[in-house]
């Protein structure tokens, strides 16, 4: 029934038929969750504003031609992947470690956070940070997909292009380099 | 609604990975970063434009330099570009038209320098009479100064031409005293020659007696041929007598007075040869040229060749002295 379609899509075929509140709230769903998986994986925060912007202008551009498909967050993930590769291949140059480092740690911190233990909880997020930025591009991608967005396989083979055993074998390889980090 | 869409199905049971579930957990405690208000602001704004109506789309602006954070490329109508790209005709710039002081004096100065050239080109110009008298000018500084007047005719042509300069108008004036003095010259020698032509026999004052003398009827003169073609006139005789210098000038040799001397001597043998066509007057006259010249045997021989051909044509005294002796 109407309970198991996508409600981003509807939102999405809405905002094509000129009912702009649709896409406000459908920017407002997916703005965070976009934004930290082009951070996280580009680490460059002025890059990340460029591809932010360009994503949600293709979004914006193919309004009238959006096919229903697949899951909305699939389909702008895809789009934010793509120009993300596209990015890459033209060897733009990343920010080196310490300035990705200096823009993530720069995000606010949850309140939730007590001072006591924010020290440990601060170390193994930084951990985090810096295992996920030494994984290979392929498997970044990857786990981030996985983790923040909570992509199935197929979802992620569909986005990066890759097949269904392909990502579980990255997920794998991932997940292991980052339990060892943690470990140390 | 036609359109189908995807389902909303939970995400696939995948058997959770290894680990994966602490890694979640600490995942989700990382600073959850959002992007800024005016990125935010960005693209609405952009999503806005992009509903705007179609008699008025939009483009989207593409960026060339850096951009920088939270900075959007705000669309702009294509109405708003068109008219930018097209430039109006009014807002197009206009040629700059020149001053009115400048088209005036750049018309002054082609009216001065037409004026000029025209000046130039009128005195540079020579009179009619000019060819004739440069070339045959007696006058040395005369001739000089047409010389050089004809060997830089554009000399002129680069003189302001409103300033006709007092050395031109010299020359001018030369040249035209030249012409006339040629021009009398030239009359009195033609008439010099015509006055010899008519009267052939016009012999000095002795010959004229011995022929007033003689019987009209036993001596016909024949018709005076031609005058000769100007033959090289022989140098001047030391002491040549009135005779002489009469009928050379009667026989035009005026023309030839101011010849080189350097062909004197060559002139002075032709001028003496014995010419069938020679009247007894002008053989005479060689003879006494022979005699002159100190030629005494060929003058003596032609004067009895002359007797003999002669008998009757009065001789002159010195000629008949000089055909008595022994």
């Amino acid at each position: 029934m109407d309970a198991a379609v996508d409600p981003d899509a509807l939102l999405m075929l809405a905002y094509a038929r000129g009912d702009l509140a649709a896409f406000e709230a459908l920017y407002a769903r997916h703005r965070g969750m976009l934004y930290r998986f082009l951070l996280r994986s580009v680490r460059d925060p002025h890059r990340t504003d460029e591809l932010f912007q360009e994503t949600w202008s293709r979004v914006i551009g193919a309004r009238e031609r959006y096919q229903p498909q697949a899951k909305f967050s699939t389909w702008l993930l895809q789009i934010a992947h793509n120009l993300m590769i596209d990015g890459t291949r033209r060897q733009r140059p990343m920010a080196d470690g310490d300035e990705a480092e200096l823009a993530l740690a720069n995000l606010a911190t949850p309140e939730r956070e007590q001072p006591d233990h924010a020290l440990s909880a601060f170390e193994r997020r930084r951990n985090l940070q810096l295992a996920i930025e030494q994984l290979p591009d392929e498997q970044r991608t990857a786990v981030l997909l996985r983790l923040e967005q909570e992509l199935s396989l197929e979802e992620i083979a569909v986005v990066t292009g890759a097949g269904r055993e392909t990502v579980k074998s990255r997920l794998r390889y991932a997940m292991n380099r980052l339990r060892e980090v943690l470990s140390e | 609604m036609t359109t189908p869409l995807p389902p909303n199905d939970p995400p696939s049971a995948d058997e959770p990975l290894p680990g994966e579930a602490e890694l979640a957990a600490l995942y989700r405690e990382l600073p959850r970063s959002e992007p800024s208000p005016a990125l935010d602001a960005a693209v609405l704004r952009a999503a806005a434009a992009a509903l705007a109506p179609s008699g008025d789309p939009t483009v989207t602006e593409r960026r060339k330099g850096p951009r920088e954070p939270g900075d959007w490329v705000h669309p702009k109508p294509v109405s708003t570009v068109t008219a930018k790209a097209i430039p109006s005709i009014d807002g197009a710039p206009r040629r700059r038209r020149a001053p009115p002081w400048l088209i005036t004096l750049g018309s002054a100065a082609s009216l001065v320098l037409v004026a000029g050239l025209a000046w130039q080109l009128r005195e540079s110009s020579p009179p009619p009479s000019a060819p004739v008298a440069a070339p045959e000018a007696t006058t040395p500084a005369t001739s000089d100064m047409a010389s050089r007047e004809a060997a830089t005719p554009l000399a002129g042509t680069t003189a302001p031409a409103a300033q006709p300069t007092p050395r031109l108008a010299d020359q001018r004036a030369a040249l035209q005293a030249a012409a006339a003095k040629k021009m009398k010259q030239d009359s009195a020698v033609q008439s010099a020659r015509r006055a010899a032509a008519a009267k052939p026999m016009a012999a000095p004052p002795p010959l004229a007696e011995v022929a007033a003398a003689a019987p009209q009827v036993q001596y016909a003169p024949p018709p005076p041929p031609p005058p000769p073609p100007a033959p090289p006139a022989p140098p001047a005789p030391p002491a040549p007598p009135q005779e002489v210098s009469a009928n050379a000038a009667a026989s035009g040799m005026l023309d030839q007075a101011d010849q080189p001397a350097a062909s004197s001597a060559a002139a002075g043998e032709q001028a003496t040869a014995a010419r069938p066509g020679d009247t007894p007057a002008q053989e005479l006259d060689k003879i006494r040229q022979l005699f002159a010249q100190g030629q005494h045997d060929e003058a003596l021989q032609r004067l009895r060749a002359f007797r003999q051909a002669h008998p009757q044509w009065p001789l002159p005294a010195e000629l008949q002295a000089q055909l008595q002796e022994p």
